[in-house]
């Protein structure tokens, strides 16, 4: 990793005391104590902030709660980069706040994207103040931590390949 | 007689859910209505009960995009009812943050909600592809004011550290001089703010506002002063209530405040301005006299213009605190509870917010009311509407009429959230 600059980082929204929405936070902070080398956040303000979390990685993963009408625990993926994420995929309560979709079309126009863009999406289905994340979300988020794991060890692999490859 | 239907959905920057109903009747516009209809939150009805400790913390809750409002007039209305002052470097920390909400919203507001209707683009995403360095500078801008709001109370979004009597921690010198380079770029970018602000078009639109802010004869007003207005208003806060009251109308969940015995009024930038321009550090005087502003403005389009300028104050003031800030002896003051009433009143950044509670000497609430800034401005939201369509009627195209009626609404940065989430404008002509 070059200093200040981290070559992966996992962002993880949603909020805490809604029910299904917590999953992002959950997944962020497991990867973090799963692979502890890696930059991890969960929780952010506002999506203009992602534009200022993700620029400097090289790899960027970014995981929040859907709500597409969908199973519980259904998990979309996208390279949001090359693909467009579905209008109404996810929530947003403010037009004050940027959502995914907008934070990554803002970071389009700007030119503040980072290397590699991947947004996972767990369909959640309930938002009760206070309420506990639904088993079935629960079991999608292993399958999504493991997906995570294993992106980011190709990642790295293909960084050492790259290294070591003469100039 | 000819009929026509304007309506548009969904408009969008505006923080909250409502719908604008305008009906048009021949030549005159017979109607014009602000529809809010989010249920009542019950925020005054919960605090009963609580302990007067927790008032800042659960307020803040009433507002992601101006929590620091809601703390300091709570925690100023409870230091009241416990007969504490707080002065000094807590006092200035207070006005600190409140620098960095101010910074955050009116930056947010300008360059990602307002300047779009301006500019003749959807939104600020449209606007970036073809003007990215105005938006880097407005983001930047947030961000600095986000990170202001980080240093002093923790998070950005309902910050944990203020408390009554003060803060939980204060920073170190240090922490705050980080913040000195950051701000001195961000008090230039304000500059440019305004004068780039200035070149914009604005259509024409002047009202005889009653302007209501606070005012205080040494600064700019944030947390403290007496209730004036232009138009005699000039009350210690806890006699708001003597001058203003509330009624409930048919379209709205949320109570529409007035002037007793006049009617609507106008709380926000351009009031504050227009009541204290005096007040304005010299720098910001001159970059407003610059834009053409005067002392005085009455053309609600260009309070854009004003929020700027009091973009510069906020950084100056910032500026101004941490060049001499020396840390307080002890991070707050205690409260003692007593059967007391406390009011507290303070400028948001879209305007004056009013929280009055009565505890009891355990330092239960008894009673809380609260009266947030946009209820005080929906009577001249719809007032504005009102003159402005009715001016327009027969020269705009439909679309354009309506694009700038919501270009009105956007005028007082609406922060309906505390009471909806969306506007639906339907303009209806019989």
């Amino acid at each position: 990793m070059t200093a200040g600059r981290p070559t992966v980082r996992v962002i993880g929204l949603g909020n805490a005391y809604r029910g299904d929405d917590a999953i992002g936070l959950e997944v962020s902070r497991e990867v973090g104590r799963r692979m502890p080398e890696i930059d991890t956040v969960a929780g952010v303000a506002d999506g203009t902030m992602l534009l200022d979390l993700w620029t400097q990685a090289d790899l960027c993963i970014v995981v929040d709660c859907a709500v597409s009408g969908q199973a519980a625990g259904t998990i979309h993926r996208f390279d949001g980069l090359r693909q467009r994420i579905p209008a109404g995929l996810f929530s947003s309560f403010s037009t004050h706040a940027y959502s995914i979709p907008g934070a990554i079309e803002l970071g389009k126009a700007l030119g503040r994207l980072p290397g590699g863009l991947v947004v996972y999406a767990i369909e959640g289905a309930t938002f009760a103040c206070g309420a506990r994340i639904a088993a079935p979300v629960l079991e999608a988020a292993e399958n999504v931590i493991a997906q995570i794991e294993a992106e980011i060890r190709m990642h790295q692999q293909r960084n050492d390949h790259a290294k070591s490859r003469p100039a | 007689m000819s009929s026509r239907t304007i309506k548009v959905d969904y408009l969008a920057r505006v923080e909250g859910e409502g719908g604008l109903y305008v009906r048009i009747k021949g030549d005159e516009v017979a109607e014009v209505r602000l529809n809010i209809f989010e249920p009542p939150r019950y925020f005054e009805a919960f605090m009963r009960g609580r302990h007067f400790t927790e008032a800042p913390d659960i307020t803040a809750r009433i507002c992601g995009i101006c929590p620091v409002a809601y703390q300091m007039s709570s925690s100023h209305a409870m230091e009241q009812a416990c007969g504490v002052t707080v002065g000094g470097a807590l006092r200035e920390l207070r006005r600190l943050i409140y620098c960095g909400e101010w910074i955050e919203s009116h930056g947010l507001h300008i360059y990602m909600l307002h300047a779009p209707d301006f500019l003749g683009y959807e939104d600020a995403i449209a606007v970036a592809k073809d003007y990215p360095d105005i938006v880097q500078r407005g983001l930047k801008l947030k961000k600095i004011g986000n990170d202001l709001m980080i240093a002093l109370g923790g998070r950005e979004i309902h910050p944990i550290n203020p408390r009554v009597g003060g803060f939980y921690r204060v920073p170190s010198r240090k922490e705050l001089e980080a913040f000195v380079e950051p701000l001195t770029w961000a008090l230039e970018a304000s500059l440019e703010t305004v004068r780039w602000t200035a070149g914009l078009s604005f259509p024409s639109l002047e009202r005889d506002y009653e302007c209501v802010s606070l005012r205080h004869e040494d600064e700019y007003p944030l947390c403290e002063g007496r209730v004036v207005s232009n138009k005699g208003v000039d009350v210690a806060i806890e006699d708001f209530l003597k001058v203003f009251e509330e009624e409930h109308v048919p379209h709205s969940t949320s109570l529409h405040a007035y002037v007793k015995d006049r009617g609507d009024y106008l709380a926000g930038p351009m009031a504050r301005y227009n009541n204290n321009f005096d007040k304005l550090p010299k720098v910001a005087q001159d970059v407003a006299r610059e834009a053409g502003l005067g002392e005085t403005c009455m053309n609600p389009f260009k309070s854009i213009i004003v929020r700027a300028v009091e973009l510069v104050f906020a950084c100056h003031e910032a500026l101004r605190i941490i060049n001499s800030y020396e840390p307080p002896e002890g991070p707050f003051i205690e409260c003692t509870p007593r059967n007391a009433v406390g009011s507290g009143c303070t400028e948001a950044p879209r305007g004056l917010l009013y929280h009055r509670y009565q505890i009891d000497d355990q330092g239960l609430i008894r009673s809380a009311r609260i009266i947030p800034p946009t209820s005080q401005n929906q009577k001249a939201i719809e007032a504005d509407l009102r003159q402005f369509v009715q001016q327009n009627l027969n020269l705009m195209t439909k679309d354009k009429l309506t694009w700038q009626c919501e270009q009105a609404v956007r005028n007082y940065d609406p922060c309906i959230s505390c009471s909806c989430h969306f506007l639906k404008l339907h303009i209806e002509r019989e």
